[in-house]
């Protein structure tokens, strides 16, 4: 019943404004900032805006997406339901947690912008200590058992929870070195990156403002 | 207990001195600990099996002392280039009962973040998982195979190392040599024999390559042994010890070998040992099968003949919850005529037992 993936695979890039990123179809995403800046959409208690497309189509149900752009740059998909499950559903959907987006983020003072998923995975596994340009990296993790930690580990890693505390329980207990440190929440990952140039961490799309940037994938 | 070491006052005085500099105390140490939890049984009262040099172990009632352990690690770091680290560790050694002792003492010095220096006691880093094979959640198996991680005479070493790290981009390798001389001394006893092997002047290097997927490593390491009984020096030797391992693990398929070469100098105490490991990783479940062997020259009526000693194993691991995983293997045995891996052998014995083991491996 509930559909929270993304619209569209590749995720696209458009330029908002200045170089903003999205994951959704470009006309989608654009579409859909036009509605939030119309207004026509609601403000949830995230401070993103929830907005609600009905999208008309000639064969099949009708159905209505439920939305969500971020600070006016970021357009997620929260849920895509058919007409008929709309009324009951949309208004918890609307406020209930988005399955995590996660992307690696960096402070925008750093002079990092672009790095693999395999060169960010060297670093939180404790492989490599520096980033490709030579300067020391700090891997911030988030909380053990968040579901933004499990995703990053998934998606970047390709390792589930008990594989990432194996490798660790491998290092730690041979005396090479210990795990990265964790921060409590998004608030504080957000002021760690933005006071620390060197440091690196990984958040929910939804959480990103101006002081972090995402590293751009090669 | 031997082996407590010197340098602990010092690594101890250096953690103080460089904390009360910049006041961030709570920040330079870390506690960790591990441990396992295990029970075996075999089909069998007319042998006893036993892993590495252990003296006891399982039969047709359960042991639980066969695989469990317990480990305390604590560490200081004062600065990025300095650290300390101290791990207690009590399992079943080369006696019947649990013992206590530093597995790891020493200090860590990196001049930079590829080079790093140690001085203290180590394990001495015969296999590809030599330094972890203690901590269960930290593999796959329930417990490495014995017909090759059973060869080694000595586990821990006094001295020093040093790691070279290159990053090569899809391969990060490592380099790594030491030198010192094992400690404590291996006991070996049984019925009419009691012999203590010490070991000098050891020195080894091993290279590691690693990739996402791929680990290769291979290693040399030599030392001088002495067989002793009743303080009588019986035997004075060499001892060469080569390894090469592979393991993969990618889309779910996990995949480990080794091959390991034991040489003494006397073709009676030459050792080739070898395993195969295959699992599959199905969500939280990773079912694997072992199959491991070992070759050895054996002295029989003024010849040298060869010996077998294959184990198969079937397993399963499992991670339901977070921090503990659970485990259960099952192996059938076959022994050399003399012994590895049964000890207590009853003229009757057939030489082969299949042993059920349970585990509950933790870390903290």
């Amino acid at each position: 019943m509930r559909d929270s993936r993304t619209v569209c695979q590749p995720p696209l890039r458009i330029t908002v404004g200045p170089s903003h990123h999205t994951d959704v179809e470009s006309d989608y995403a654009i579409e859909a900032m036009a509605d939030a800046q119309r207004n026509q959409c609601h403000h949830s208690e995230r401070d993103d805006v929830v907005c609600r497309r009905r999208v008309r189509r000639s064969r099949g149900p009708q159905r209505v997406d439920v939305f969500r752009v971020v600070k006016g740059s970021y357009v997620t998909l929260v849920s895509r339901i058919g007409w008929g499950a709309f009324l009951g559903l949309s208004l918890s959907l609307a406020v209930s947690p988005v399955r995590a987006d996660v992307v690696a983020v960096i402070s925008s003072t750093s002079a990092v912008t672009t790095l693999s998923k395999a060169q960010v995975t060297d670093i939180f596994l404790g492989k490599v200590s520096r980033f490709p340009n030579g300067t020391l990296a700090t891997p911030i993790d988030q909380v053990e058992g968040s579901p933004a930690r499990d995703e990053f580990y998934a998606t970047y890693a390709g390792q589930s929870p008990a594989q990432i505390k194996s490798h660790w329980a491998k290092i730690i207990f041979t005396g090479r070195g210990q795990p990265p440190k964790a921060a409590a929440n998004n608030a504080e990952i957000r002021k760690l990156l933005a006071a620390n140039p060197q440091a690196i961490s990984y958040i929910e799309r939804s959480a990103l403002d101006s002081s972090i940037r995402v590293l751009v994938q090669p | 207990m031997r082996s407590r070491p010197r340098f602990l006052g010092l690594l101890l005085t250096f953690a103080a001195g460089s904390a009360a500099a910049d006041g961030n105390f709570a920040d330079m140490f870390s506690y960790n600990g591990f441990g396992t939890a295990g029970v075996a049984r075999s089909n069998t009262n007319e042998a006893v099996f036993v892993i590495n040099n252990q003296m006891a172990g399982a039969s047709e009632s359960f042991d639980y002392k066969t695989d469990s352990k317990l480990g305390l690690q604590g560490t200081v770091k004062p600065t990025d280039w300095l650290s300390g680290t101290v791990q207690v560790l009590t399992e079943m050694r080369d006696s019947p009962q649990f013992t206590t002792q530093f597995e790891w003492a020493f200090l860590k010095v990196q001049p930079t973040t590829d080079l790093s220096i140690r001085y203290g006691k180590m394990k001495l880093p015969l296999f590809l998982v030599s330094d972890s094979r203690d901590i269960g959640y930290a593999t796959t198996w329930l417990r490495a195979p014995d017909p090759v991680y059973g060869e080694a005479l000595f586990d821990t070493y006094e001295g020093g190392d040093i790691s070279y790290k290159l990053d090569l981009g899809k391969y990060l390798v490592t380099a790594h040599a030491l030198i010192g001389a094992p400690n404590p001394a291996t006991q070996l006893a049984g019925p009419g024999f009691a012999k203590i092997f010490t070991g000098h002047h050891t020195y080894g290097y091993d290279f590691t390559a690693e990739s996402d997927i791929v680990t290769l490593r291979a290693s040399v390491l030599e030392l001088d042994y002495r067989t002793y009984a009743a303080n009588t020096l019986l035997q004075d030797g060499k001892y060469h010890f080569y390894s090469v391992g592979a393991a993969y693990d990618h889309n779910n398929i996990i995949i480990q070998g080794e091959f390991i070469e034991l040489r003494t100098g006397d073709p009676i105490n030459a050792v080739n040992g070898w395993y195969v490991m295959g699992g599959y990783r199905l969500d939280k479940w990773v079912p694997y099968a072992i199959y491991a062997n070992d070759h050895q020259n054996q002295a029989a009526g003024g010849t040298v003949a060869e010996n077998n000693g294959p184990t198969e194993s079937l397993g399963v691991r499992v991670d339901l919850f977070k921090s503990v995983d659970f485990k259960a293997q099952f192996d059938h045995a076959k022994s050399f005529d003399y012994g590895t891996p049964f000890i207590n052998v009853q003229p009757r014995f057939s030489n082969k037992a299949n042993i059920f083991s349970l585990a509950a491996d933790f870390v903290f």
